[in-house]
């Protein structure tokens, strides 16, 4: 890398689209106006379990106004292909969900739709249900296989029983945490057309070429057949992963048999109830530590809840059991995790993807050993926190690891140790207080040997044929709010030496863009942007120009061929990570977070209030500092919400408070101003040094959250949500159950 | 069988003597609209949606829109947004407990639109303004072509979301005492969330006359109402009684308590616990005893 100074990186410019986002005036997929189109409703299963006896159309409608597709429509086999090609795109005979499809509707207006569907009665048979954990495990209804189990992923390091031996403290406790819901602003939403013999798909979506991939399989068309075309976002945060692909499929079915373009859009309601949420878990852990409060042995059983079908799951557990030890060294780990089936609508990706529950339990547990040992809960991790050199449960050494720089940063701007000290001290009036941190780690990118599979593609097209010079970068990474298009045009500026209006982003449409891989799992800015990076760079070679070359020097160089086009593909060796036996180099980079927040209890009503959060991390380089600090913000105040707030209801595996007043996020009255530090250690694996920090800050939040609450109230929380129904239950009767020391 | 929405023919009287003909008509098969607040969001659901006639009150803003002091009591008129509640001098002045209902009263775009007259219509359990109200001693005026009737607000709801308004009667005002000298106050709201949030417990109180004497406080007057802990806001009679009935101290605040707690009647729903309530609520009381000692 050239020593010159930055002239964009580092820089806060407006983001690209922010005017339009902010005024209205994006054009979101619903907002499209396409002639001729239909409104798609669905039908859904009204059960979490039973067989479809029959589905009775009222005589007294008039059908030859609308489309009905059922599963007969499909043109081949009746799945949705992902991992395990479990899931039906339309329930048959079987259901095996509450709000699971069985029909599609559609017709000219959407009130006509909804009319019909009310006019369908869909009769069938209950059959027993499994909805908790717990019914999975006992496995006495079999959702899935014989035991329930979709997955099952060990880890083992040294000698588990050796390491209790040289403990000095052991202990065993179990966590719970609930489902969340994204609910990013914009809900699912899908117009589907054929246009001759291809398909065209305009959606609200993560991953243009997931969707493509889908809508080929369950079509049979090869890939310039499907054009997939990602609208302006509304927010995704996982949600618009793999959900989309359903959605996608669906309203093609509808627009294939009604012979024009389909648009299906799920209202609020719909949208919670039948999609995806964050996978509830149960994790037991027990570890010991040695007299100087060094963990010994560490052995954590973890169950993820998947729902009905596959969907990620195995690889949502897999970045659960990875991160299952947190930011510590540890010589003795057993990490055994399993995700199961249950009659609950699928659970899939969402920020954090399996990271934030097993980290709950595991700082939640470092605050316990603390107690015990009679550390406060810097110094317990102090003592604990990876090092260079260290290395992780998988045997992956780190070359660099900011975990306790982080942790001091925080702990110093927050003053923890002094309040930590003062809240210590007997309190008795009608207000008590707490601080609380929590210190993690996060891996950026896909986990382990993924990105060998994805091989990630970008190009970008420098063309001085014309009066103007144009670089466009092409991509299929998605701009769901997190700044991609801004980051990019930076990335190329700065090294091409341009302007940022210099340099386009194009539209992510299937029929533009390569497959740059799916825009998730916090490597957007770290592989695909380091592509950018490694295009502008390979650019500036072929031409033979200098980094920073700038527009006049680009526009004499291609005088002579007009035109140049790199493309780059990510291609690491699939052999750093073994998938079998989980051994290696789990993620390309970690990034380390420390989080410290502060509460007070109204002793009257149990409400907690949050008046502080300072957090540290270490982003590598913030291209964007703005949109770091803001991702961060965001992440700790969608964290804060799964600790504190969202809370989904569910009876008989459904979810029955599916609206913005039943299902509580917080506010802004009900934050903080977050303090944010950027820790820059400029050593990810990304352009410029820079790690993945979509999913990072959500980690931290909840477990610093109840650790102060804990200190507060004098106990502790090993259940997610911390409602004040839940701390007013724990003040007034303590159980042995699930909120004891 | 529901009939469409264009089925439903929108009224739109310009003066109260024509509303309440069209009511002596047609009021069975109308549902009065005000602000909308609370009818367009359960009009989402079609199995809501009116039948036969929208009544657009909008019209009836001069008359029933106001805030006066009449005679010895304080008048709202029934179209009276909540945002003018949270504005007025007067009431905050004259009925403290009504302006701090109105400014956790959902957001200020529903402030904006929510009229006094539709909260207490549609008399949800929960309704913020109603346990103010009921404090403040409310009683609503009813008119309909026979002429105006008074009931007193405790007495307005026959069971849940059921006022005893008849089809043909329009609210038409509420009327609030005017503030003793020195009242000690309270509007208590715990909901899930700071703002935009629905009450899971509510307490309302007004004391005044209350001295402090040798061997503890005398309530002269108290006035109790809490929301969310029953199918209706509830005046809190028993408790009240208890309060006048000796001098205020620690034991007779352990009594109101448990009077309180067996008073209302809260259940679990999707907000809360039934016994979240019934706790809170007793704090709630002791909270606002204690100020009364403190203030004697």
């Amino acid at each position: 890398m050239t020593e010159r100074a930055m002239r964009l990186v580092g820089n806060r410019p407006p983001q690209v689209q922010a005017r339009e986002r902010v005024t209205g005036e994006a054009q979101y997929v619903d907002d499209l106006a396409i002639p001729g189109l239909w409104h798609g409703v669905t039908l859904r299963s009204p059960i979490a379990r039973g067989r479809i006896v029959e589905i009775e159309p009222d005589p007294d409608f008039d059908w030859s106004r609308v489309v009905l597709v059922d599963a007969r429509d499909l043109p081949g086999r009746n799945v949705l292909p992902l991992i395990l090609d479990d899931q039906p795109v339309l329930a048959e005979r079987e259901i095996r969900h509450p709000f699971e499809p069985v029909m599609l509707i559609a017709a000219p207006d959407r009130a006509l739709a909804l009319e019909a569907r009310n006019r369908l009665n869909l009769r069938y048979e209950a059959k027993p249900i499994a909805v908790e954990i717990s019914d999975a495990l006992e496995a006495r209804v079999k959702v899935f296989g014989e035991d329930n189990v979709f997955k099952q992923i060990d880890i083992a390091k040294g000698d588990l029983e050796a390491g209790f031996a040289a403990a000095t403290i052991e202990l065993e406790r179990d966590f719970w945490t609930g489902p969340q819901e994204q609910l990013y602003m914009e809900p699912q939403g899908m117009i589907a057309a054929w246009e001759g013999d291809q398909l065209v798909l305009r959606g609200s979506l993560q991953c243009p070429y997931y969707v493509q991939a889908a809508a080929r399989a369950v079509f049979g068309l090869e890939p310039e057949q499907v054009r997939v075309i990602a609208c302006e976002l509304g927010g995704g945060f996982g949600g618009k992963e793999e959900y989309p692909s359903l959605l996608a499929v669906h309203a093609a079915l509808l627009a294939r048999k009604a012979g024009r373009p389909v648009k299906m859009v799920y209202d609020r309601a719909e949208d919670m109830q039948a999609t995806t949420k964050r996978h509830p878990s149960q994790t037991r852990i027990r570890a010991g530590i040695d007299a100087e409060g060094r963990l010994t042995a560490l052995a954590v059983d973890l169950v993820l809840d998947g729902g009905a079908y596959c969907t990620l799951s195995p690889v949502v557990l897999s970045r659960a059991v990875l991160h299952a030890g947190s930011a510590y060294a540890c010589p003795n780990v057993a990490v055994r995790g399993r995700v199961v089936a249950t009659n609950t609508p699928p659970n899939g990706a969402f920020r954090g993807f399996g990271a934030p529950q097993a980290l709950f339990a595991m700082e939640t547990m470092m605050d316990l050993l603390a107690r015990a040992a009679g550390l406060d809960p810097l110094e317990m991790r102090r003592r604990n926190a990876l090092r260079a050199g260290d290395e992780t449960s998988t045997g992956q050494v780190l070359e660099q690891a900011a975990a306790a720089d982080v942790l001091e940063r925080a702990a110093e701007a927050a003053d923890f140790r002094a309040r930590r000290e003062l809240y210590d001290r007997p309190q008795t009036g009608s207000i008590r207080r707490g601080i609380g941190l929590s210190l993690i780690m996060h891996g950026c990118g896909f986990t382990g040997a993924g990105e060998s599979r994805l091989k990630g593609r970008l190009t970008l097209d420098l063309d001085a044929r014309g009066e103007q010079l144009l670089v466009q970068v092409r991509t299929g990474s998605t701009d769901m709010g997190q700044g991609m298009r801004t980051t990019f045009k930076q990335l190329a500026a700065e090294i091409l030496g341009l302007e940022l209006d210099e340099v386009e982003v194009a539209a992510q449409d299937t029929a533009l863009v390569p497959d740059s891989g799916p825009t998730v799992a916090s490597r957007t800015l770290m592989i695909v942007g380091g592509l950018v990076a490694r295009a502008a760079r390979q650019a500036l070679t072929s031409l033979g120009l200098e980094e920073g070359a700038g527009a006049e020097a680009l526009r004499l160089a291609l005088a002579g061929r007009g035109r140049l086009e790199i493309e780059e593909v990510h291609e690491p060796p699939a052999t750093l990570f073994d998938e079998d036996h989980y051994r290696g180099q789990a993620y390309p980079s970690w990034g380390y977070a420390c989080t410290i927040c502060e509460v007070e209890v109204d002793m009257t009503t149990f409400e907690p209030r949050i008046v502080d959060v300072v957090t540290c991390q270490d982003v590598g380089r913030a291209i964007h500092p703005g949109i770091v600090e803001g991702q961060i913000q965001g992440g700790i105040a969608q964290g804060l919400g799964y600790a504190a707030f969202e809370e989904v209801q569910m009876h008989d595996g459904a979810m029955v408070n599916a609206n913005f007043n039943r299902y509580i996020v917080p506010t802004a009255m009900d934050l903080p101003p977050i303090r944010v530090l950027l820790h820059e250690s400029g050593q990810g694996a990304g352009p410029f040094g820079a790690k993945g920090i979509g999913e990072m800050p959500v980690d931290g939040a909840a477990p610093a959250y109840v650790s102060a609450l804990a200190q507060a109230l004098r106990t502790s929380f090993r259940e997610l949500p911390v409602t004040p129904e839940a701390i007013a239950e724990s003040f007034l009767r303590p159980r042995p159950g699930k909120a004891d020391a | 069988m529901s009939r469409g929405r264009d089925e439903v023919e929108v009224l739109a009287p310009s003066s109260l003597r024509e509303a309440v003909q069209v009511l002596a008509e047609v009021g069975a098969e109308a549902i009065p609209l005000a602000g909308g607040s609370d009818l367009m969001v359960a009009f989402r659901d079609v199995s809501k949606l009116p039948r036969g006639f929208v009544l657009d009150l909008l019209g009836l803003e001069p008359e029933l829109r106001g805030i006066e002091l009449v005679e010895d009591e304080v008048q709202i008129g029934a179209l009276t947004t909540v945002d003018d509640i949270l504005h007025s001098s007067l009431l905050a002045a004259e009925a403290r407990p009504l302006v701090e209902a109105a400014r956790c009263f959902g957001s200020t775009q529903i402030r904006n639109r929510a009229t006094i007259g539709g909260n207490v219509m549609n008399g949800s359990p929960a309704a913020d303004s109603l346990p103010a109200l009921l404090a403040l001693d409310a009683r609503v005026t009813l008119l309909s072509s026979e002429g105006p009737r008074t009931v007193p607000l405790y007495s307005f709801y026959a069971d849940y979301r059921r006022p005893v308004a008849k089809p043909s009667e329009l609210l038409v005002s509420i009327r609030i005492a005017r503030a003793p000298a020195n009242p000690i106050e309270s509007f208590r709201k715990v909901a899930a969330r700071r703002a935009q949030a629905i009450a899971k417990v509510i307490l309302a109180g007004r004391a005044w006359d209350v001295r402090a004497e040798e061997e503890g406080v005398r309530i002269g007057e108290i006035r109790l109402a809490a929301g969310s802990v029953g199918p209706t806001p509830m005046r809190l009679f028993e408790t009240e009684r208890i309060l006048r009935s000796e001098l205020l101290g620690p034991r007779l605040a352990a009594e109101a308590v448990a009077v309180l707690r067996s008073e209302i009647t809260p259940i679990d729903d999707l907000r809360s616990t039934a016994a979240y309530r019934r706790l809170v609520a007793g704090r709630l009381l002791e909270d606002f005893l204690g100020s009364l000692l403190l203030q004697a």
